[in-house]
């Protein structure tokens, strides 16, 4: 198997071709597709989208037709988990100390921070102050999709596309999927199971990276505390966009939730909680060790 | 039920146990159980090959009076659980969404392997990777102290 390996989006991504050679004109566009929807959508990147209304006053305004894409998965997921993720708690984050520069040092503003509230009606945003976005992994599993779909275009069809430990596998030559061995969380030696990806996207997430103090990234922005309920979580979806849906929403709800969330993104899923449950939805395929 | 492993004998063991923990964590017990067996009765032979099944109901107390909960379990001529199903009987919205949601993931037991014995895998999904640009800020952070 042939692997790419490229930077973008704070991680690290690879693309493994089966039998197949990724020509230099698709590695361009790949890099620069990347390159592109990290512009576009970071919070981190002063021109992005999610930073436009940064200073913005209450209004309505128009939006780009993939951030809509976003903002209408938001809001689904919003009312799935009773309002726990709402992007638009960019600036929690950074009161947080998660900010562009990475400073890692909360501040007092936390305190102080009221979540905006934003609305979609017609392809436009409604809001009620200033908002910095932060979709967290589905945007990640959104560019994963997208990246698959522009090797499909260009005639690729054995591939795994994968953007820091997330990934879509479409078929290998034998047309058997991927073989993906399953990180336990916070255990990068060990893993859980193993699952065979054919067409399917999987996504992976836990709340022992990106700690700093008595933060991590995953936060609830009502409490302005972060999650400690779960350890971590993987799921597995049609595409990667849905996995990460389903691990975002896993994350920030109760038990009593993931029926609702596995039906709205046709997803099956483990749960690791803090207690040291470890829930396995009835439709998971694959080996559990 | 998809985990249909040696292990199987692991997730019986966590499947009473987690049912156990759901009755105890939420209610306390309090009336006796029906255990009902059947000898392949021609709804199980369904899919899968249960050749067995049997099915406890058991009634609890909550906060707002009773419920009633059932599971299922079918095992094939080997023995090996083929299906292990909790039956959601519960009438209150409440406790209908907390059984539906024990339903939907079983309690599992799972110890893990070392991923550096594991063979033909094609690739590792876990976060451990998700976060260059965040650990190499936490390098230059501790740097800086």
């Amino acid at each position: 198997m042939d692997v790419f390996h490229f930077s973008g989006l704070g991680t690290t991504w690879s693309i493994s071709t089966d039998g197949e050679d990724l020509r230099t004109e698709t590695k361009k566009n790949i890099l620069s597709f990347a390159e592109n929807f990290e512009k576009r959508f970071s919070r981190f990147l002063p021109e992005s989208e999610s930073n436009a209304l940064r200073e913005a006053a209450a209004g309505t305004y128009p939006v780009s037709p993939d951030f809509v894409f976003l903002l209408q998965r938001a809001k689904t997921l919003r009312e799935l988990t009773g309002g726990i993720y709402d992007p638009g708690f960019g600036k929690l984050l950074e009161y947080a100390g998660y900010d562009k520069e990475y400073r890692l040092l909360p501040q007092a503003a936390v305190e102080s921070f009221r979540l905006p509230r934003w609305s979609l009606e017609d392809q436009r945003l409604t809001i009620d102050g200033p908002i910095v976005f932060d979709f967290g992994g589905i945007g990640k599993g959104l560019c994963i999709d997208r990246l698959s779909e522009i090797l499909a275009q260009e005639g690729y069809r054995h591939f795994l596309v994968e953007g820091g430990g997330d990934m879509y596998g479409n078929v290998k030559l034998d047309d058997q999927g991927f073989r993906i061995a399953l990180e336990w969380p916070g255990k990068p030696d060990t893993a859980f199971g193993i699952i065979n990806l054919k067409k399917q996207g999987v996504a992976v997430s836990d709340s022992f990276k990106r700690r700093w103090g008595n933060w991590h990234h995953i936060i609830d922005p009502q409490s302005k505390k972060p999650i400690e309920t779960i350890l971590g979580c993987t799921a597995v979806a049609n595409n990667s966009f849905d996995a990460d849906s389903m691990t975002s929403g896993l994350f920030l709800s109760s038990p009593e939730a993931y029926p609702a969330l596995a039906k709205a993104f046709d997803a099956s899923y483990v749960v690791f909680k803090s207690d040291g449950t470890i829930l396995v939805s009835e439709n998971w395929q694959g080996e559990l060790f | 039920m998809a985990i249909i492993t040696k292990k199987t004998a692991l997730l019986w063991i966590a499947l009473i146990a987690g049912a156990l923990a759901l009755v105890k964590f939420f209610w306390k017990p309090m009336q006796s159980e029906n255990i009902t067996a059947n000898q392949s009765s021609e709804q199980q032979q369904s899919a899968k090959n249960t050749v067995r099944s049997a099915t406890v109901k058991t009634r609890y107390n909550n906060p707002s009076g009773s419920d009633e909960i059932g599971f299922t379990l079918g095992i094939d001529d080997k023995g090996t659980i083929t299906e292990a199903k909790t039956d959601v009987l519960a009438a209150n919205p409440t406790s209908k969404m907390r059984q539906e949601a024990f339903a939907a993931a079983l309690p599992s037991v799972l110890v893990g392997k070392d991923i550096s014995t594991l063979k033909e895998v094609d690739r590792v999904g876990g976060s451990s990777l998700s976060t260059a640009a965040f650990n190499s800020s936490i390098s230059a952070l501790k740097a800086q102290l």
